[in-house]
């Protein structure tokens, strides 16, 4: 078990610079998760964790030690990959064993071990078939399998279940979580799906472009966003992210439509609604906007209406089926206390 | 329609590969006077192992005087053949294995640029390089030996081989290399260990490619190696052509005799050219 630190991480390629200084601390026996766009950097933040990558600025330090020059399998951490990089001429057991047999253990502690990770991921009847025998899920518990046999200080997890289906996704991301739980081990996971980060990390934090956007529990990440790009990223769907101009306690989102203003601040700014916070109000409520529903999608439990108004695009969520179809006229309000207010050139919360 | 063609361009194709092979088993089995016919025959009217006898057997009779036996010759090349050819494929292969490796994973400066070099001597012709390699060779003291031959084959071989394996590695995941280095193992172990078994097939391609052409190879020992100390069956087989008669039963004898080694290997290694040993690795 340790604490992993990042201080002012810096990352050039050449002369172009792509991690511009982050920092951030994970707790021992914390869950992260890296989220962002493709591209943020968190991929490869998490290879210079690993020392697969090097590393132009700052320093790690994992359990208090500065990792910057130490190799790969000196840093006592565990990786699973995204393609889960499973030797594919060794069994299951061989594979799940490979680091101990590295590590001179003793045969009868490499066959415990390994027979106890088996048992916690349900791989006990597996262990002498070879990868390509295996499907998916079980090839996903193998890699998580060869990690935990470990006992490492720092689980690394790269977008490792990016290459199941939906089902087994939501599946292993319980089946993850549970084996944090009870591993109690310091992680850190990557991936650009953010229900994936909302579901199982204890702390998310957020990266674009190879900067840190805003760091926190995901609730407080969904309620409080800092700025208007957390704001977009986190939550399915999106939250509706309108520009106006704020004059009067009022937002002029277009000549004739405004919306009273959440906060007090004057000029340019980003008004922002998440879908599920937009109610039906009969016509003429106060406060309310007209809409011209546009496409109408339901999952059954929910149901998402496309609107415009008055040239503005506008998503709704409701959960209780309301009988609309393409082309109605409604009128929508914004719960006064869920409303976001950002700063245009700085994208930064206002309210 | 089109199935006809495509029999048609097979048959030719097949003609093509195997006619001249077919030709020289033909030649091997015909009696020394019915080579000279006038008439074409896909086979001879009577077959003989006379010329097989010559090759193998002790001292024989030709047109009325007694011929020495071109046995000790021909063990004595066959040998040559097989060990220079061997040899070099060990060493190639070897060689291409670890250095085709460093190419991919390894940075060192100058990497790519080194490769395009050495992959650049592929283009200059043997023949540019024959007068200076034998001053080398002869100031070395490295001509009609063993060492000699197959450094010249390694020196010869080495940049496709190294090509090759290269573009094994390149196509191989590099998160298996990291899983085994995140795992503790060190680079040349990861190498050793989880790449090379993966590169089985790789390896195996190479062996054959360098062993066939060392083993065709002609120009090389024709110059290096002028004795039966080294010389091939490539340089000794022509050599049955005498002043005043050219011994063809003889030389496709040998020829066919020569096609053995090679075919067996061939035969051996293919079935380690499966597919699919990556299978597994990944998704």
């Amino acid at each position: 078990m340790a604490q992993v630190s990042l201080n002012n991480i810096i990352k050039s390629y050449g002369s172009s610079q792509v991690m511009h200084g982050v920092t951030f601390d994970v707790a021992d026996g914390e869950f992260v998760a890296l989220v962002g766009p493709s591209g943020c950097g968190k991929s490869t933040l998490l290879r210079m964790v690993a020392g697969l990558e090097d590393i132009s600025g700052g320093t790690i330090s994992i359990a208090n030690r500065i990792v910057n020059d130490v190799e790969p399998k000196e840093r006592d951490l565990a990786m699973v990959f995204q393609n889960y990089a499973l030797y594919p001429h060794m069994t299951v057991r061989q594979n799940m064993g490979f680091s101990l047999k590295l590590r001179n253990a003793p045969k009868t502690e490499i066959e415990t071990r390994v027979a106890e990770a088996a048992g916690i991921l349900g791989l006990k009847d597996y262990l002498d078939r070879l990868p390509k025998q295996l499907s998916g899920g079980q090839r996903q518990r193998v890699a998580m399998g060869r990690a935990i046999v470990r006992q490492p200080a720092v689980f690394l997890f790269d977008e490792p279940l990016s290459n199941l289906d939906a089902a087994l996704r939501v599946q292993m991301r319980a089946e993850i979580r549970a084996l944090h739980d009870r591993l109690q081990s310091t992680s850190i996971f990557v991936t650009h799906d953010q229900v994936e980060a909302m579901t199982m990390a204890d702390r998310i934090i957020v990266l674009r472009s190879g900067r840190l956007e805003q760091a926190g529990a995901p609730l407080e990440l969904y309620d409080r966003p800092a700025n208007a790009f957390v704001a977009g990223f986190i939550g399915s769907p999106a939250m509706n992210l309108l520009r106006g101009q704020a004059v009067d306690g009022m937002i002029k989102l277009t000549p004739k439509l405004s919306v009273p203003l959440p906060a007090a601040a004057d000029g340019p700014v980003i008004w922002g609604i998440r879908p599920e916070h937009l109610s039906l109000v009969p016509a003429g409520s106060e406060g309310a906007l007209r809409v011209r529903v546009t496409a109408v999608e339901s999952t059954g439990h929910a149901t998402f209406v496309m609107g415009d108004m008055d040239g503005i695009m506008i998503t709704a969520l409701f959960t209780d089926r309301p009988p609309l179809s393409k082309g109605d006229q409604i009128y929508l309000k914004a719960s006064p206390e869920k409303q976001h207010l950002f700063d245009t050139t700085t994208e930064v919360r206002i309210n | 329609m089109r199935r006809l063609g495509f029999y048609a361009a097979l048959g030719i194709l097949i003609l093509w590969s195997i006619g001249p092979v077919y030709w020289a088993l033909v030649t091997s089995v015909t009696p020394p006077n019915a080579l000279v016919s006038d008439i074409l025959r896909l086979w001879p009217e009577q077959m003989t192992f006379e010329h097989y006898a010559k090759l193998f057997g002790a001292t024989s009779t030709s047109q009325g005087n007694e011929v020495q036996s071109v046995w000790p010759q021909f063990s004595q090349a066959f040998f040559n053949s097989l060990l220079t050819a061997f040899a070099a494929t060990v060493l190639t292969v070897l060689i291409a294995a670890f250095g085709g490796w460093a190419f991919v994973r390894l940075r060192f400066p100058g990497r790519d640029l080194i490769f395009v070099v050495i992959v650049g001597t592929l283009g200059v012709p043997a023949y540019t390089v024959m007068i200076p390699l034998y001053r080398i060779m002869i100031s070395a003291g490295l001509v009609d030996t063993y060492t000699g031959v197959v450094l010249i084959y390694v020196s010869a071989f080495l940049p496709l081989a190294l090509w090759l394996m290269r573009s094994v590695y390149q196509a191989m995941p590099l998160s298996l290399e990291e899983a085994a280095w995140l795992d503790g193992a060190s680079k040349l172990y990861t190498l050793v260990r989880i790449v090379l078994p993966l590169a089985g097939p790789g390896l195996v391609a190479t062996a054959i490619l360098t062993f066939l052409s060392a083993w065709g190879q002609f120009m090389v020992p024709l110059v290096f190696s002028p004795t039966l100390d080294t010389k091939p069956l490539t340089v000794l087989i022509p050599e049955f052509v005498t002043r005043n008669y050219v011994d063809y039963g003889l030389m496709n004898a040998a020829g066919i005799v020569a096609i053995v080694p090679p075919v067996l290997l061939v035969i051996f290694l293919n079935r380690f050219l499966v597919q699919g040993l990556m299978a597994g690795a990944s998704k």
